[in-house]
């Protein structure tokens, strides 16, 4: 091979080097790059997009909603607590009941009738109850009953009939009811017993 | 640059030098070449900048979207929680109150009623009320149901019925009855959903 040809041949592997080197970006690299670019940019217009925000969750509430809220949670939760509070835990339930008993002979009141009735469940409450049926004067039942609204477990009075049967006496028929969270129950304490009559 | 094999024959030529059209040639293709690579190089490098700023914004766009579903997420689960608390809130604020209001509306009635009139029956179911009794006449009556309607404790008292006291009816006592309902405190409380008997063991039924 002649020296003209050498020369042509080392210009022409060159530029054939070259050419192949833009070929290979242009037809191979830079159309998948552009298409990628593309992609995410679109993905981008999407996110921004006023229509899209809200199923993208940009438009969501913000922080400070989130944080009264927390505050307004931490306020009633502190408060149910408190009230909560009130209610017999499982262990206690029927001792509460039996109570009453006591505070009717030291309020005067004379029981009659002290027959439990079956539980009955209220949502997240367990209600035991108790029918009762009692006998004094009208100042009697009114320290009775004083006396059990300040016990410190809640006892609801139900279904009161209060009549007088004499000059002086009155007979009284309710249903004292105790509360407790269910999940007290699940815990345990001793299964209910029905107790003897108070006074 | 001298693109020749090294041991090419060079005719023509002068102390190993090329011609001064084949440096010229020489010269062009590297500059094309080079020219080439380097606009070859640069496009890349833009597309490169501009794919890897694309997908860092919108990885930003997917972390803060990612974000606002979460809190929107916990705000519906705090809201629920909070709706369930109040519920819960009012129960048991209706039962504080319940605890008092019986001795609260006994205490009431008894300073109410007039000197010439007699409690015979107090009846309460869930909030209704029923008070009835005797009075030395039908004005004093009268003035039973005014007072007994100030009680804090009653609400809407009425009179049912009065009549007249014994047989022979000319004591002047009467009897009377009023109905009406007890005044709370507390908002209403939402009905329980569910009221169902307990299971027979460990939960109190009796």
């Amino acid at each position: 091979m002649s020296a003209r040809a050498f020369r042509w041949a080392g210009a022409g592997s060159f530029l054939a080097a070259g050419a192949l080197a833009y070929a290979v970006f242009r037809l191979g690299v830079r159309p998948g790059m552009v298409l990628e670019t593309q992609r995410v940019e679109e993905e981008i217009a999407r996110l921004t997009t006023p229509a899209d925000t809200v199923s993208a969750g940009l438009a969501g509430p913000d922080a400070g909603e989130a944080a009264a809220l927390a505050r307004e949670l931490t306020g009633v939760g502190e408060r149910v607590a408190a009230l909560r509070g009130t209610l017999a835990t499982a262990g206690d339930s029927e001792a509460v009941l039996q109570s009453l008993g006591a505070a009717a002979s030291a309020a005067g009141v004379r029981f009659l009738r002290f027959a439990p009735e079956p539980g009955y469940r209220l949502d997240g409450y367990l209600a035991s109850a108790v029918s009762i049926v009692a006998e004094g004067a009208f100042v009697d039942f009114l320290r009775f009953f004083d006396a059990v609204s300040l016990s410190p477990h809640l006892v609801l009075m139900e279904e009161v009939a209060l009549e007088r049967t004499s000059a002086d006496l009155l007979q009284c028929r309710f249903v004292a009811v105790t509360m407790r969270a269910v999940e007290d129950s699940v815990t345990g304490g001793a299964g209910p017993e029905a107790p003897p009559p108070g006074s | 640059m001298n693109l020749l094999p090294a041991d090419a024959p060079r005719p023509g030529r002068s102390a190993g030098r090329a011609s001064i059209p084949g440096r010229v040639r020489a010269v062009a293709g590297a500059l094309l070449v080079g020219f080439t690579l380097a606009a070859v190089g640069l496009e890349f490098r833009f597309l490169t900048t501009r794919l890897e700023a694309a997908r860092t914004e919108r990885d930003r766009l997917r972390v803060l979207a990612a974000e606002r579903r979460g809190l929107e997420e916990r705000l519906v689960r705090d809201r629920g929680r909070l709706r369930r608390l109040r519920i819960e809130e009012a129960r048991l604020a209706r039962w504080d109150e319940e605890r008092f209001l019986f001795p609260e509306l006994l205490r009431s009635l008894a300073a109410a009623i007039p000197d010439a009139a007699v409690l015979d029956a107090v009846r309460r179911d869930g909030s209704a009320l029923r008070v009835s009794g005797r009075a030395r006449s039908a004005a004093v009556v009268g003035r039973t149901l005014d007072a007994f309607g100030k009680i804090e404790r009653a609400e809407g008292l009425e009179l049912l019925w009065v009549e007249q006291a014994g047989e022979a009816g000319d004591s002047g006592e009467q009897r009377f009855a009023f109905a009406g309902s007890l005044r709370y405190r507390s908002r209403e409380p939402e009905p329980f959903e569910r009221v169902e008997a307990p299971p027979r063991h460990g939960e109190g039924s009796r």
